[in-house]
């Protein structure tokens, strides 16, 4: 199955994220089929990037979010 | 709070939410302690925090139940926690990063004010070895 997920990028004390597309079995190599978007934290306030047609295009096409993806793109759409 | 819209990205400036600043922490106490967790626990965590694999999935890859795998997660969590609890690592860290971050501001404001180049050429070496630091 193809998820959309968030992957760690970032130094130690830094953690910044990607938003990818990645199928499920592939997650630990870090194989991605596209990259959508991404989560910065350590910003005051935090920084979140997502192209949102590409993300209803994937989740369309029957990519699944992960619940921290999902509660991204909800706090992307409320506003 | 900002938002700007592009032409298709959407860039949202928000404060970060219970859930995810919970995620953001064990994952750096995670790159942190590490070390100190066992193979199974510094794997499973890394997988949920760093990679953001379901339980269920990780269970699959590693052929145990949903309920092991987060069983060893919880147990690798509070001994992370319990790990800052006496070290306070991170907390120190951050702590300095911040203060780093502020000395630096200070002396390049110096550094725009000083009229003496050999005062401005210390300073300009000094800031390029604090940067180094952050």
């Amino acid at each position: 199955m193809v998820k959309i997920r968030l992957q760690r990028q970032g130094a130690k004390k830094a953690p910044f994220y990607h938003i990818v597309v990645a199928d499920s079995r592939r997650a630990r190599d870090g194989k991605i089929i596209e990259k959508i978007g991404s989560y910065d934290p350590m910003t005051e306030p935090s920084t979140i990037v997502i192209d949102n047609e590409k993300f209803a295009a994937w989740v369309k096409n029957g990519a699944k979010p992960t619940d921290s993806v999902k509660s991204l793109v909800e706090r992307v759409n409320k506003k | 709070m900002l938002i700007f819209f592009c032409a298709k990205y959407y860039l949202l400036k928000i404060g970060s939410d219970e859930k995810l600043e919970k995620n953001i922490q064990v994952s750096m106490l995670c790159q942190i302690y590490g070390k100190m967790l066992t193979k199974k626990q510094y794997e499973f965590i890394n997988d949920y925090y760093n990679n953001d694999l379901s339980l269920s999935e990780i269970a699959e890859n590693n052929n145990i139940t949903r309920q092991a795998v987060r069983d060893i997660i919880k147990k690798g969590e509070s001994k992370l926690f319990e790990l800052e609890e006496k070290l306070a690592f991170m907390e120190r860290t951050l702590k300095q990063d911040k203060q780093l971050q502020e000395i630096l501001q200070e002396l390049s404001k110096i550094e725009d004010t000083s009229s003496d180049k050999k005062i401005a050429k210390i300073l300009e070496h000094v800031c390029q070895e604090l940067s180094c630091l952050a």
